[in-house]
């Protein structure tokens, strides 16, 4: 028998080890609370599915008008009736749209290989290798980042306009083969969590950093490259400001961010707005990368993350 | 009055998993409740129920006479210490004592002084204007006893408030802790994984496993008459010696020792059988140094550990040790592990016996033990509860 | 013994040559893996700064070789209406639109936490309008705000008054920041991860104080996401002074009627661009340019150092 100081004793109770187990009846909760969860839960369900609708809407509803012909598009009718597929098909009518979908993906795939390219022994240099002067390089890097496009457009539009690049999308497609800021910064936060003691081994059976880079890192580093030359096929699929810049006054190499714009402006719209042409015009756009999203959706918001919170 | 009583508590995860399976506790006003155990043991899924912040699959909590199941944590009037201490990073030592009185609306200068008030007794007067990032482990851990006290709340509960400390700061600690809870006399639950802590702190301690209640006692009425196989060899150390032995008139004989059985011990019905026999190292002390008419046990010495205070004397006995799941749970240090010693494999058992610094025993040499047959501890193998007890200690019913 | 030391002299030049020749060869290779990157930075970056930063100094339209004129660039500015309305317009994005659209994107994300069934659905969905390329969605915006379209439409329903949105100097803007707001998926994830990662006890220490939901978000979520915020802010407020393609698509498209209705749409970048590329005066354009890389880092520079009184980091914590 033990007892508290200055207190009750308290008796000691012995509990047996082993007891058969009958099932328990789950408690239930009172009903106020079941009550409000089942209400938090309408709420919390009701905010959600608003926004998805708010978010989900103008897809449906651009998508809805590409398919209208001009006068419903122009009326209040909400649902296309009949449905002109054939929009897509006159489209080029209006807008040269296989040109400027093919001036888009050239500059966009080819960007992107010149930047996965270019960016790869640039930032294997600034991680596995050692050497003076690799903090202030790094630094460069970064700055780079963080200068507005406006300081450096002007002096870039006289160089290419001495190159005579000015109408082509040379001027586009070229300095990507010549390092990304960002893909570099990606590349490197990567390259660094690749163990050394794979290169170590490698370096042993007599291999240079080149191969190493080769045949060590790019192997492994497969996901990051991916996920840069998704990011470079996005940005440059979606560039307007440069394409507008260096190729938007030759027709012959407008891209469609850049000849939708126009289509907006045109005679046509302006003679009476063909509101579902230019909607058709704007899904045909933005299909190829909602497409890709869809496909590599997770690589995407994973990628998205890295940035953010390293940042 | 704060009294907690938890009645038959059940906490169910998925479809199978019992982290807390029928539960029933009484914890008296005042009193400094001790839960300890293994990791995945229930205590603090158990803690966390008397706060509110797991729902229980059945049972009821009751603070105070009053039925608290229901209610969400800050209407049940009870204050946490977390293991991580969970401090407020962004404020200051100072408000985070007195935020819980802010959200209370007390009056801006009260909760000046009774953060002033809780900060003297903890010695962190001085710390009130840093904010957690600038402190040290201890001095964080006493903010967050601070944030607990300052509220006078008729319950405390602690996680593990110790662990994250350094082994000598953590000893202080405990000292402090005692003291505090001598001052205050709140009641309290307390959770641990260290038996020491449990020993040390606790008016009561309930030892569990599993998700069930194995033993509720003092620590000293724990220690001496341990119900079942994993108490015994949980509660103490070094832990409790364990051998299979035989039963047969009045002695009990182990390896090639025999030992005369109290007259108080009925182990009548297990005549014949195979038993557990539990010594603890304390039990066994050097009969050169310490004359005495008990019974004595000779062993060939393996390892000699010189303490200063005391010396370990391990040998090994030639019977078969006690193996069960409760004596491995109760020996594993992380939930998965398994220690079992290298001579279990050869049938034999290692023994440890704790004796007093002046003995001879010198590894390869011969050792006379003495023991007392009164302090001897029985348990069926099988069951693993205690068996043999005095009639005066009868065990309570399943 | 002079033999020695001229032995020994020469085994540490044969030494010290040894060592600089792998040396450099290690160099070699270093720059290398760094030419393209160097050759991009020198032509791309490096020597058009500067090159901005002399033109901006000068007269130059591009015919005929730049003619130096001081400051008369910057001084010019200062009377140039369109300039501060350009200015104007544009810090109404950095200061009222972004600030709206992070707090949207927390909200979002506070959303999705607390949705258990189909969160990944919600997240997707609230996910790709960022995805979609920033002309077409303009383009989508210019024809669901039209006064003819549908959501005044639905707000004549409702008899509440229809703004004429892009073709209202007043309502333009906001228009955009719906557009926005629209588009705030990629903010919205990484506010997620941040409020996922918020150690659920400091919630669970508030509950038990008493704390209800606004004074959780206040003391424990707003804190812990305050990295976060900051990111977003310093980004936001860079990508918002340079606001451009949005604002082009908005007021038409067209060359001619940039920055409609009545300049209300006239972002900075979009006068600078007018000024450079239209009216080749390129002189003022750089000016500008400079005028704005020195408003960035001026603003970048205070938010870092008001960070310190309201960033908590987690660091070092645990």
């Amino acid at each position: 028998m033990g007892s508290l100081p200055g207190r009750l004793p308290i008796a000691t109770v012995t509990a047996p080890s082993a007891k058969p187990r009958v099932d328990v009846t789950p408690r239930r909760l009172p009903p106020h609370i079941r009550r409000r969860r089942f209400l938090l839960f309408v709420a919390n369900h009701s905010v959600a599915l608003t926004l998805a609708i708010v978010f989900l809407m103008p897809f449906v509803v651009v998508f809805l008008t590409a398919l209208m012909s001009r006068q419903q598009a122009l009326s209040t009718r909400y649902w296309p009736h009949p449905f002109v597929w054939s929009n897509f098909l006159h489209i080029s009518n209006f807008l040269p749209i296989l040109r400027d979908g093919w001036n888009s993906t050239v500059y966009a795939v080819l960007s992107s290989v010149g930047v996965v390219v270019s960016s790869v022994p640039v930032a294997y240099a600034l991680s596995r290798m050692r050497w003076r002067g690799r903090q202030i390089v790094f630094i460069l890097v970064l700055s780079t980042l963080m200068l507005p496009d406006q300081v450096t457009s002007v002096p870039l539009y006289v160089i290419f306009v001495r190159f005579h690049w000015i109408g082509t999308l040379k001027p586009l497609i070229v300095p990507n083969f010549l390092g990304d800021a960002f893909s570099i910064f990606l590349l490197r936060q990567f390259f660094m969590t690749i163990p050394e003691e794979l290169a170590d081994a490698a370096r042993v059976d007599g291999a240079g950093d080149f191969r190493i880079l080769t045949r060590v890192v790019i192997p492994l580093a497969k996901p990051a490259l991916a996920a840069v030359a998704l990011f470079q096929f996005l940005y440059a699929w979606n560039d307007f400001y440069y394409p507008l810049l260096y190729a938007g006054n030759n027709p012959k190499t407008v891209t469609l961010a850049v000849g939708l714009s126009q289509l907006l402006s045109s005679v046509y719209v302006h003679f009476g707005v063909a509101w579902n042409i230019l909607m058709a015009g704007s899904v045909i756009f933005m299909a190829p990368v909602i497409l890709i999203f869809f496909l590599a959706q997770r690589a995407f918001i994973e990628g998205v993350t890295l940035t953010g919170i390293k940042g | 009055m704060a009294k907690i009583a938890l009645e038959d508590i059940t906490k169910r995860f998925g479809s199978d998993v019992y982290a807390v399976d029928r539960v029933s506790l009484e914890i008296e006003d005042g009193e400094f409740m001790v839960l300890v155990g293994p990791s995945g043991c229930g205590k603090t899924t158990i803690l966390r129920i008397v706060a509110g912040l797991e729902e229980v699959t059945a049972g009821e909590v009751y603070i105070g006479g009053r039925q608290v199941t229901d209610l969400a944590p800050k209407d049940r009037d009870i204050a946490m210490v977390f293991q991580n201490y969970a401090l407020y990073p962004h404020m200051t030592v100072e408000q985070n004592l007195g935020f819980g009185l802010k959200l209370r609306r007390m009056p801006r200068a009260n909760i000046r002084k009774k953060v002033l008030q809780t900060a003297t007794t903890l010695a962190i007067d001085a710390l009130l204007a840093r904010k957690p990032v600038a402190l040290s482990g201890g001095q964080r851990q006493r903010v967050a006893m601070g944030r607990a006290m300052a509220r006078l709340p008729e319950v405390f509960l602690m996680d593990e408030p110790l662990s994250n400390l350094d082994a000598k700061l953590r000893v202080q600690m405990r000292a402090e802790l005692a003291r505090l809870r001598d001052r205050l006399r709140t009641t309290t639950i307390y959770v641990t994984h260290d038996q020491v802590e449990a020993m040390t702190l606790g008016d009561r301690v309930a030892v569990l496993k599993d998700g069930r209640l194995q033993q509720v006692a003092t620590p000293t009425e724990l220690f001496n008459h341990p119900a079942n196989l994993f108490v015994a060899a949980f509660i103490g150390s070094p832990s409790m010696n364990l051998v299979e032995a035989r039963i047969s008139g009045g002695t009990v004989s182990f390896g090639p020792y025999s030992l005369p059985l109290t007259p108080g011990i009925d182990l009548s019905g297990h005549t014949g059988d195979t038993v557990a026999l539990g010594i603890r190292p304390s039990d066994l002390e050097d009969a050169e140094v310490w004359t005495s008419d008990l019974p004595t046990i000779e062993a060939w010495v393996d390892v000699i550990e010189e303490l200063g205070s005391e010396v370990h004397v391990l040998f090994t006995v030639d019977a078969s040790p006690v193996i069960t799941e409760d004596t491995k749970a109760a020996a594993t240090a992380e939930e998965g592990e398994d220690i079992i010693p290298l001579t279990a494999a050869e049938g034999k058992t290692p023994f440890t016996a704790r004796v007093d610094a002046r003995t001879a025993a010198r590894p390869g040499g011969l050792v006379r033990l003495s023991v007392d047959p009164r302090r001897l501890h029985f348990f069926n193998p099988q069951t693993g509860l205690a068996i043999g007890q005095s009639p005066d200690r009868a065990s309570a019913p399943a | 013994m002079g033999d020695l030391t001229i032995m020994g002299g020469q085994a540490a030049e044969r030494q010290k040559r040894r060592f600089t020749r792998k040396h450099l060869r290690y160099y070699g290779v270093v720059l290398a893996f760094l030419s393209p990157w160097l050759i991009g930075f020198l032509t791309f970056y490096l020597y058009p700064t500067l090159a901005s930063l002399y033109f901006s100094f000068t007269h130059y339209d591009l015919l005929t070789s730049p003619r130096w004129v001081g400051l008369a660039n910057y001084r010019f500015m200062f009377t140039d209406p369109q300039f501060w309305q350009s200015l104007r317009n544009t810090l109404w994005m950095v200061v009222f639109a972004t600030p709206i659209q992070i707090a949207f994107a927390i909200g979002c994300a506070l959303v999705l936490t607390r949705v258990k069934r189909g969160a990944g659905v919600f997240r997707t969905i609230f996910f790709v309008p960022t995805m979609v390329p920033a002309v077409a969605a303009t383009l989508g915006f210019v024809f669901l705000l039209n006064p003819e379209g549908p959501i005044d439409r639905v707000l004549a329903l409702l008899h509440v008054p229809q703004p004429l949105w892009f073709q209202q100097p007043f309502w333009a803007k906001p228009g955009l920041l719906l557009l926005g707001m629209w588009g705030i998926g990629n903010t919205m994830i990484i506010f997620l991860a941040a409020l996922l990662d918020v150690p659920k006890e400091l919630y669970e220490a508030a509950d038990i104080e008493g704390a209800g939901p606004w004074q959780r978000f206040r003391n424990v979520t707003l804190p812990m996401i305050s990295p976060v915020i900051f990111f977003a802010l310093v980004t936001g407020v860079i990508y918002g002074f340079q606001y451009f393609t949005e604002g082009y698509v908005a007021s038409g498209g067209d060359p001619n009627t940039l920055g409609s209705p009545q300049g209300s749409l006239l972002f900075y970048g979009i006068w600078l661009y007018q000024q450079g590329f239209q009216y080749f005066h390129m002189g003022y354009a750089s000016a500008m340019a400079w005028v704005l890389f020195l408003i960035i880092m001026v603003t970048t520079l205070l938010l870092i150092r008001s960070s310190s009184r309201w960033v908590h980091y987690q660091g070092g914590f645990q």
